[in-house]
């Protein structure tokens, strides 16, 4: 019994801590809660429903391939469109925050418009299958998710350390004037910060989706408000705290309903959310903020 | 090498220059002296191209960069390292230097800035992977010239260098300085250490709530009984 709740908290952390390193990388750079974050894990989904439902139905792979790229622009035209023109006025980022506001509720009406309000049918990897996995009963999608999400986690950690782009978005969170000076390309960059969070929350999206194995109008929201929960409680602006802060919430979400009961463990997450906040706002890995003059 | 024309540039609300030429000749080390507020830093953020001029043109070898983004006058060869040093204090040493080359693309160009840095700074090669906001004052403010010149700057522009070093120090970077600008990069500094810069500057302005009021050399201004007056504490 335990080991289910692990193995199903594990799967379901891993959809919550993709969408939460979104909300963490973004706030690292801009100090900005990037609303608009559920809104793409959502738009994602659909994408990928419309790709498969209508041209690539033979292909799941070419499928997430594109819905990968289609998350990506759109990632970046939003912090083009909608947050850019805000920052280089110099604006306070509560504006940018109601404008990622307007952002996610226009993807979200979008969705309702050519998707539809019912319930659709999803297409899923090995559906049917499960792996016994020492007495717990696992289905073999939950594994694909988690090892799916290991591979992308290892591949963050090395992007940020090792790699030009990578760095760059991490000397960003330290330093965006020094950044300007030393001739980055600090526009372009945080493009890339919302292009790779967008493709994050795709990938939340549509491993969610293919565990559901079905697809309604709601997914994004319910997730993103966790995943933000999750953001919180490992500290935001830390990607680490992200991942951590996700496994945790989804863990003890089955807890609560393996041992006691299902409605209650909704409550669990922004319980937890609440707490936090009051008791340590700055989450388990979050540093009091060195406020720069 | 570089001429300025008439720069005007708001800080805020307050006006910070009003109306500044002058020009730095290549291979020189040009000294700009003043008070705090005189408009110093003000000055550099505008050539940087940080801040934006009202007025006032900036042209760099013949061609007018003043409404280029600071990323392209780094590419053109004019790059500022900044008042209060500014290095990423969570990147290694390392880190700090490769973030100086974001515009070098040239892997053997930036390995070979890389080791000369570490030959003008030796006390910073033993600490290639520590953390720079483990430094001392003196160190950091090594990496951050170290990081400017990463990008193999024609002009290297210094905002208050020896700030809040130990005079001992203050005269260890000035000597550095020196050898940088004789290993060929020209050098615009700005100073409230008036007695540092003059010495071991080519020429030298002063500058005045946003004005410069005297130029000269390094030597006459030395000497300048207003300059001793009101910077050299005579």
């Amino acid at each position: 019994m335990l080991l289910q709740i692990l193995v199903n908290g594990l799967s379901q952390g891993s959809i919550y801590a993709l969408t939460a390193i979104g909300y963490s990388l973004i706030y690292s750079i801009l100090q900005l809660i990037n609303m608009s974050n559920a809104a793409v894990f959502l738009t994602s989904a659909v994408i990928f429903y419309a790709l498969y439902t209508s041209l690539t139905g033979s292909s799941i792979a070419l499928t997430f391939i594109l819905t990968l790229m289609a998350a990506g622009m759109i990632g970046y035209i939003i912090e083009i469109i909608a947050i850019r023109p805000i920052r280089e006025k110099g604006d306070s980022n509560t504006y940018a925050l109601i404008s990622s506001i307007g952002v996610k509720t226009i993807l979200e009406q979008i969705c309702q418009g050519t998707f539809g309000s019912e319930i659709k049918q999803f297409p899923t990897l090995l559906d049917g299958k499960y792996i016994d996995l020492f007495g717990a009963r696992t289905s073999a999608i939950q594994i694909i998710i988690i090892l799916t999400t290991l591979c992308i986690l290892g591949f963050m950690s090395w992007f940020t350390q090792h790699n030009r782009v990578g760095r760059g978005l991490r000397a960003l969170s330290q330093n965006i004037r020094a950044c300007h000076l030393m001739g980055m390309p600090v526009n372009t960059l945080i493009g890339i910060s919302f292009a790779v969070g967008s493709m994050l929350a795709a990938v939340s999206g549509v491993a969610y989706c293919m565990y559901l194995k079905s697809i309604s109008i709601s997914v994004g929201s319910a997730i993103g408000n966790k995943a933000f929960a999750a953001t919180v409680l490992g500290g935001i602006g830390e990607l680490k705290g992200a991942v951590v802060g996700g496994y945790i919430l989804a863990i003890a979400e089955n807890l609560v309903s393996g041992y006691w009961s299902m409605s209650a463990s909704n409550f669990i997450s922004f319980g937890i959310l609440i707490l936090v906040l009051i008791i340590k706002p700055t989450g388990i890995f979050g540093k009091k903020e060195q406020k720069k003059v | 090498m570089l001429q300025v024309n008439n720069l005007h540039t708001y800080y805020g609300n307050i006006k910070a220059l009003r109306g500044v030429s002058f020009h730095v000749d290549k291979g020189e080390i040009l000294a700009f002296i003043g008070a705090n507020g005189a408009g110093k830093s003000t000055l550099m953020n505008t050539l940087a191209g940080t801040l934006k001029p009202n007025a006032g043109e900036i042209i760099f070898e013949g061609e007018d960069i003043t409404k280029l983004a600071p990323r392209d006058r780094v590419k053109k060869g004019i790059i500022l390292c900044p008042e209060g040093r500014q290095i990423f204090p969570k990147f290694t040493v390392e880190e700090n230097l490769l973030m100086g080359a974001y515009t070098v693309f040239d892997k053997e160009l930036n390995k070979r800035n890389y080791e000369k840095v570490f030959e003008l700074f030796p006390q910073i090669k033993d600490r290639q992977k520590q953390l720079a906001g483990t430094l001392s004052g003196g160190e950091q403010q090594m990496l951050a010239i170290g990081r400017a010149l990463m990008s193999e700057p024609k002009i290297l522009m210094l905002d208050e260098p020896s700030l809040g070093l130990s005079p001992i120090l203050v005269e260890q970077i000035f000597d550095l300085i020196n050898e940088i600008n004789h290993q060929g990069t020209t050098i615009l500094l700005v100073e409230q250490n008036a007695m540092a810069a003059l010495e071991i500057s080519d020429r030298a302005y002063a500058l005045e709530t946003g004005e410069i009021t005297i130029e000269g050399t390094g030597e006459e201004l030395l000497n300048n009984d207003v300059i001793i007056k009101s910077y050299l504490g005579g």
